[in-house]
């Protein structure tokens, strides 16, 4: 099974479920950390959807709707990484904090992915369809990647 | 408070209704097919979870008016039934009856209308007892200098009383006001005061507050929580009277019991409390409000107004940032708010950030919050001796004295060093600092602990030197 998924689906699906497992668990806590792991599910989910069906293509205002929620989220993260590593020597680093630090670091990489795809979209690039097709025969997966002119 | 005024004075202030109400939010997302399936089925997921389960635990009865918030310029009418008002200068705030139905715009409805003391905890006396009996911890920690003690400043103290037959606080001097927003003065409205200054009488205090609990069953002024006297120890407890001396001990200090002795009060009570603050800043000289108290609201909550409207008088705001843990983003209210001064805990005994602590960013991501740290684990404070806890554990040299944890000890330390440094600027200056002056002289003088962050903020804020 291993050998027939992409590896990226195991990064998603392992970003996916600690983001909703933080979101419920700071919910009554703090609601702002809740609800930007309740954003940051969404580059998880596509990532996921679109390495299992394939990469649909997305419209500019998508795109832009996407770079305006995801840049403030991403900064949210960026800003709790950087808490932790500078407060390091004087942190006491519960374990939650440790999770929270390393769906940071995930969702960081996930929304930084998005954000170039958003921005080639925005730049006017030709829209670049990723295909994932699982070859039962080989027991590998092939990456087709056809390029359509706009 | 003299005789005439206690035989017509009070009837104490009722609970407001507690009437929980669900405020449907919606969210729309325009995006393509497959964005928008994979959106749907989380947002769905989570959708689906929290209305079942609010469905469930707060649907109000069909014919349960709702009780909101609305914020409206004074003067200005307004359209609901008012049950409660506040004016905070050209800003009024009211509380008021919403028929069942959709929620209008504008309005503050709070899904709890419950305020908390953030949940503190006896010390653990694990250590060995000189580890913690003594307050030369906090006062070696944050380099407090005798010369600077906060004379002149008066700090006010929203909490759950004080225990003003200690003399530690020095009734009539240093205690220099009790207020009580629990009772409330038939004659005008207004919370009942005791100025000890005027009577610093402690029998006759004891005597009229234990007839109001005899009657109603709440004191009026006197700490049955035990919270607001360790509080207040922190600011003001006098040298040479114990193991427990406070980082201001020639600041004046006005204590305003907004909250019942199981630690709880409700937006109407502290919304009452911060309206008396707001009407006597000049009348007692109110520089300083420290509040280690608070609650998750949204952003946009008629606490907020409240507080920013006293900080337009030129009050320094500290607050606990909370007991929830090193969780990001957690810090609750009024601490989260901007230009407040939100306080985390810190272990002073091992140098760490307290894991209880509530730590940044709050939504307004460029600003440093909390912005500083001070002492919270197992901190020496004075405690009502009539107060007992299982497990406790007392300075066997002063049964007064016992060990606390929570942020709530740590925001009065900083409320403190703040009167001192107040003190020492008016001493130079001969005027009282704006907030950016004090942030700047707290900032340049703390004790940083490495780059600004939003687990210990700016550092330890140093007393002057």
């Amino acid at each position: 099974m291993a050998k027939r998924l992409p590896p990226d689906i195991f990064f998603n699906l392992t970003g996916l479920g600690l983001a909703i497992y933080l979101a419920i668990t700071v919910l009554f806590t703090s609601p702002l950390l809740a609800v930007a792991m309740i954003i940051a599910t969404a580059p998880f989910a596509i990532d996921i959807y679109e390495s299992v069906i394939g990469r649909p293509g997305i419209s500019r205002g998508t795109a832009l709707a996407l770079v305006i929620v995801e840049i403030f989220v991403l900064g949210f993260f960026l800003l709790i990484i950087y808490n932790v590593l500078v407060a390091l020597p004087y942190s006491s680093l519960s374990f939650l904090l440790i999770l929270i630090f390393l769906e940071s670091v995930f969702s960081v990489y996930a929304i930084a992915k998005d954000l170039r795809e958003a921005y080639d979209v925005l730049s006017g690039k030709p829209i670049v369809l990723h295909y994932v097709n699982i070859d039962r025969e080989v027991k590998h997966y092939v990456k087709e990647v056809c390029q359509k002119s706009e | 408070m003299n005789e005439e005024e206690q035989k017509h004075y009070v009837r104490p202030a009722e609970h407001p209704n507690f009437v929980r109400s669900v405020k449907g939010t919606g969210t729309s997302v325009k995006a393509s097919t497959a964005e928008a399936l994979a959106i749907a089925v989380v947002l769905g997921m989570f959708s689906l979870f929290f209305l079942g389960a609010t469905k469930v635990l707060m649907a109000p009865s069909a014919s349960a008016y709702q009780v909101g918030f609305v914020t409206v310029p004074t003067g200005q009418p307004i359209p609901y039934k008012v049950i409660q008002s506040w004016a905070f200068g050209n800003v009024t705030i009211a509380e008021v009856e919403l028929p069942p139905g959709p929620l209008p715009k504008g309005v503050f409805v709070p899904q709890s209308m419950m305020v908390y003391l953030a949940p503190w905890s006896m010390g653990t006396g694990t250590g060995p007892y000189a580890t913690w009996y003594a307050s030369d911890q906090y006062l070696s920690v944050m380099h407090y200098n005798p010369m600077w003690n906060g004379s002149g400043v008066t700090v006010a103290v929203i909490d759950t009383g004080i225990d003003y037959l200690m003399p530690n606080f020095a009734p009539g001097k240093h205690l220099i006001l009790l207020v009580s927003v629990l009772y409330k003065n038939s004659s005008n409205g207004e919370p009942i005061v005791w100025n000890l200054q005027q009577n610093d009488n402690l029998t006759a205090l004891y005597n009229f507050d234990y007839k109001l609990f005899k009657e109603y069953g709440h004191w009026a002024f006197l700490d049955t929580a035990g919270h607001g006297t360790a509080v207040s120890s922190i600011i003001v407890a006098q040298p040479g009277l114990g193991a427990v001396q406070g980082l201001a001990p020639g600041a004046n200090l006005i204590m305003i019991k907004a909250f019942f002795g199981n630690g709880t009060s409700s937006l109407s009570y502290v919304l009452t409390a911060l309206q008396w603050v707001y009407n006597n800043t000049a009348k007692y000289n109110i520089r300083v409000l420290s509040l280690s108290w608070g609650a998750i609201l949204p952003p946009g909550n008629p606490l907020n107004i409240a507080i920013q409207q006293i900080e337009s008088k030129g009050v320094i705001v500290v607050a606990a940032a909370g007991n929830l843990g090193n969780i990001p983003g957690d810090v609750s209210y009024p601490a989260a708010l901007p230009g407040v001064i939100a306080v985390s805990g810190f272990d002073c005994y091992t140098g760490q950030v307290a894991n209880f602590s509530s730590i940044g960013p709050t939504l307004n991501l460029l600003e440093v919050k909390p912005q500083f740290t001070a002492c919270a684990v197992n901190v020496p404070v004075l405690f009502p001796p009539y107060i007992g806890f299982a497990g406790e554990v007392r300075d066997p040299y002063d049964p007064n004295v016992t060990a606390l944890s929570g942020t709530s000890f740590a925001a009065p330390a900083v409320a403190a060093v703040i009167a001192d440094w107040l003190e020492y600027y008016h001493f130079y200056h001969g005027a009282w600092p704006t907030q950016a002056q004090l942030m700047a002289l707290l900032i340049n003088n703390a004790q940083h602990l490495s780059y600004p962050n939003d687990l210990t903020g700016y550092g330890i804020p140093l007393a002057p030197p």
